[in-house]
């Protein structure tokens, strides 16, 4: 079930409505039901995995606590059931291609097996949730839980088990198992979220994704529209991403959860460490807790930590897809990393900043530099044919075409135009918001309310008639 | 309590009610419904100019008279006309254009040969694999310009099975919601608007503008895309093969209906599509149950029925690029082809 459809609201509504009249345990009940359907709706066959991993990852964590001399052999365990399931499923084709290649390059024609596998939608986001969960177990940082329907309520929670924010144990469980208490204020924020997260998926992201699939699906298209197209998908993946994050969140806030921020207005970050700080939050904190820092982190001299960090990236590409062009951007944005730690002097960190030094006057300068940094490793990203992604980036801006100087600029400012109030809640967010003082958002009734209301109404008035025809799935489903 | 849902009730409201202000733009700034310019099928995309319709083919069709009639993509080029004419012993008129689509084959069935008021002994349709019920598929961008030319000013039942397949069971319910915001004459006029503006941004002049717009529009025809775009391996996806729930939001009941109302025989051609290591490729279990509802569905339907993977000699023919036969067998296949319609209409 996707959320930009009539049946999921009306799932949603009639869950939500049965869900608050239950009491707690119950709720926990409907919830794994709920998610269940909602999972399985349109292939059921994905329930069988994960109902399978929710019971390793159960088993293996409850052996851990009652085995502690075994407590490696569980996480063996844990670990080979979801990398193995993920790695089949995600990565088998990717291997049976390179090793027929490899082979073909020793004069070897091996017959590649006639498999047809389907990626279970969410499969790369519930693992990684278990997987903290089995990992935080064997560190002593959590307790295996007894409870069953808990711990699959906290697996199989809807609203972000397709595609995040990938919650920590240590931070969703909790919520699970404590009673929730309906709030009229959270409501009425997550459903200003709701239709935010909407208005950015049907009206930003779809129009923009038509622009992005069309340049890309060009033969030889030249300089100024290529970067147009890369323009145009840099918008369409974070408006589609944060979309679902956003919409996951006012849907979980309707039931009592509180999730995870998943991003922070990552295009106004002034390096590619602060970009990383606020693009996809939840997975790049679990690749720095479970990747990074087991390999050692910054603990190990300059060297390691630049090999260390290098290798994060590297994999982080490589969850994203298994295809060379997600390994290259990975790796590019590790390479962004080292630059910017070898350099040093370019200040990391920019969240929670006071404005008022010289910095500041460079920051509009940095934030544009990381822009079309980002938007050379979308290029990555998103081109998997990699003769055309070589090709792609030798094109010269010194020889481009009349008609194609106009044709790029066309789609740029189009483009511009739907994105436009992605950049202004970005800057207004940023700049200009937390100058402001900060609202009462407990009563019932104010103008800020009414505001939202507003604000919502509009967005639904430019999702009826600007919403494109050609809906798009949200880009990380096929992650 | 009660002050907390009637405030919330007051928001609700507040925000369902904004959207209206769609029909007071409209009434200030809208074109009038007499100005509302013509459109049989809503752009999906962005606005272009449209072709006229191609009332030439009507009169080729009526005057040729035809025994057979073929319609297809580049499909139905495994057809040599000339060559199934010379063994029928009767006039051929092949309809079919590559990288065209179901929509576009209903089109011609419905406003040219059964318009034509000719009689063909048979109307052969080609097609791979679940097109048959997939109206989506190449509806829109570059596809449009040759639905323009068999399409009428409205065509409301293609529009109807669009709404369905696009906005699936619940395409009712949106259409209620369109019509109580006046959604759909609000997008026919902002969309031409939404279109020309940033032109305005890029170039001075009316008619540099224009001459832009086109530019926009022929770089991204046909011929401009990649060949795995262009070529005709980018059938859809087998896997999420469903007969019985999308055959009510496909032009096939409407063609069958056509055929119905108008005294025309069917032929529903199924393409062998490219044969891997000289055998036909695999077919999902989900391919195979769709194939099975949809040949029972036809028959059941009065019309005709073949399928090319049922011969076997088909997969010995040479092949060209993607799922298209080699030109030279192209006769061989007629040849075949023929003996399996001889049984048809003796």
């Amino acid at each position: 079930m996707i959320f930009h459809s009539l049946i999921f609201l009306v799932f949603f509504i009639t869950t939500t409505i049965v869900y608050w009249r239950l009491p707690h345990r119950a709720q926990n009940v409907l919830l794994v039901a709920a998610s269940y359907f909602f999972y399985g709706y349109v292939h059921p066959w994905f329930l069988t995995l994960i109902a399978m991993t929710t019971i390793a990852d159960y088993c293996a964590a409850r052996g851990m606590e009652r085995w502690p001399s075994r407590k490696r052999l569980m996480l063996g365990l844990s670990l080979a059931v979801n990398l193995g399931l993920l790695g089949f499923f995600k990565y088998f084709g990717f291997f049976v291609d390179n090793v027929h290649v490899v082979l073909a390059l020793f004069g070897l024609d091996v017959p590649r097996p006639a498999l047809a596998i389907v990626l279970p939608v969410g499969i790369s986001f519930y693992t990684f949730q278990e997987l903290s969960y089995t990992i935080e177990v064997y560190r002593g940082t959590l307790r295996a839980r007894r409870d069953f329907i808990d711990f699959a309520a906290f697996v199989c929670f809807y609203p972000q088990l397709v595609a995040g924010p990938i919650e920590r144990a240590s931070r969703l469980l909790p919520q699970v198992e404590s009673p929730r208490v309906w709030s009229w204020p959270a409501a009425r924020s997550a459903a200003w979220l709701i239709a935010w997260g909407y208005f950015k998926k049907l009206v930003i992201a779809d129009n923009v994704g038509v622009i992005a699939n069309k340049v890309f699906s060009l033969d030889a298209p030249g300089f100024t529209v290529l970067w147009a197209g890369v323009f145009a998908f840099a918008m369409q993946i974070y408006a589609d991403f944060s979309a679902y994050s956003d919409i996951a969140r006012g849907v979980a806030r309707w039931l009592g959860f509180d999730l995870m921020v998943n991003f922070n207005h990552p295009y106004m970050a002034t390096g590619p460490a602060d970009f990383w700080r606020r693009w996809h939050i939840s997975l790049s904190t679990w690749f720095r807790d479970y990747v990074y820092i087991p390999l050692g982190g910054s603990r190990r001299g300059r060297a390691r930590t630049l090999g260390n960090i290098f290798i994060t990236f590297l994999v982080s590409g490589l969850w994203h897809g298994a295809s060379w062009n997600y390994a290259l951007w990975g790796a590019y944005h590790g390479v962004l990393l080292i630059v910017t730690r070898l350099i040093g002097g370019v200040r990391p960190k920019t969240a929670g900043r006071t404005r008022s030094d010289a910095w500041a006057v460079l920051e509009p300068l940095q934030v544009a530099t990381m822009f079309v940094l980002a938007c050379i490793g979308w290029l990555m990203f998103r081109e998997t044919d990699i003769h055309m992604l070589l090709r792609d980036l030798s094109l010269s801006p010194w020889t481009t075409t009349l008609v194609d100087r106009e044709v790029g600029r066309y789609l740029f400012v189009l483009t511009a135009i739907y994105a436009a109030p992605l950049w202004l809640h970005d800057i207004w967010s940023v700049y200009i918001a937390p100058a402001l003082r900060p609202r009462d958002d407990e009563a019932d009734w104010s103008w800020r309310a009414v505001g939202q209301a507003l604000l919502a109404g509009l967005a639904l008035a430019a999702i009826l008639v600007f919403r494109s025809q050609q809906s798009l799935d949200f880009i990380y489903f096929k992650f | 309590m009660l002050r907390r849902v009637l405030a919330a009730g007051v928001l609700l409201s507040v925000a369902l009610a904004t959207p209206l202000a769609w029909r007071g733009v409209l009434a200030l700034w809208g074109p009038h419904d007499a100005d509302a310019p013509p459109s049989y099928l809503p752009a999906l995309e962005s606005h272009r100019p449209r072709r006229p319709f191609n009332a030439g083919a009507v009169d080729y069709v009526r005057e040729t008279e035809p025994g057979y009639v073929t319609i297809g993509d580049s499909m139905a080029g495994r057809i040599d006309p000339e060559v199934l004419a010379e063994l029928a012993g009767v006039p051929v008129v092949p309809l079919p254009l590559n990288a065209t689509g179901p929509a576009y084959w209903y089109l011609v069935l419905k406003n040219w040969v059964a318009a034509s008021g000719a009689h063909p002994r048979l109307v052969i349709i080609f097609f791979r694999d679940t097109l048959l019920t997939d109206v989506t598929f190449r509806l829109d961008g570059p596809y449009r310009p040759p639905l323009d030319e068999a399409a009428h000013e409205r065509e409301p039942e293609l529009n109807d099975v669009v709404a369905a397949r696009t906005s699936g069971p619940w395409h009712r319910v949106h259409e209620a919601v369109d019509a109580v915001y006046g959604v759909n004459r609000a997008r026919e006029w902002i969309a031409p608007r939404l279109t020309a503006w940033p032109a305005h941004v890029v170039v001075d002049g009316a008619h540099a503008q224009a001459r832009l717009l086109d530019r926009v529009n022929a770089a991204f025809t046909l011929d401009k895309l990649r060949p795995i775009a262009q070529a005709d391996l980018e059938a859809a996806d087998t896997r999420e093969a469903d007969f019985a729930s999308h055959v009510q939001a496909s032009v096939l009941p409407l063609m069958l209906n056509v055929a119905r109302e108008h005294g025309l025989r069917l032929c529903f051609v199924r393409v062998l599509r490219r044969p891997l290591d000289g055998q036909p490729p695999p077919e999902s279990p989900e391919l195979q149950r769709y194939v099975a509802d949809l040949r029972a569905y036809v028959a059941r339907e009065g019309a005709d029925y073949i399928d090319d993977r049922d011969d076997p000699e088909l997969v010995k023919l040479p092949y060209g690029d993607g799922d298209h036969i080699a030109r030279e067998a192209r006769t061989p296949y007629t040849q075949r082809f023929w003996t399996k319609i001889q049984r048809l209409t003796p």
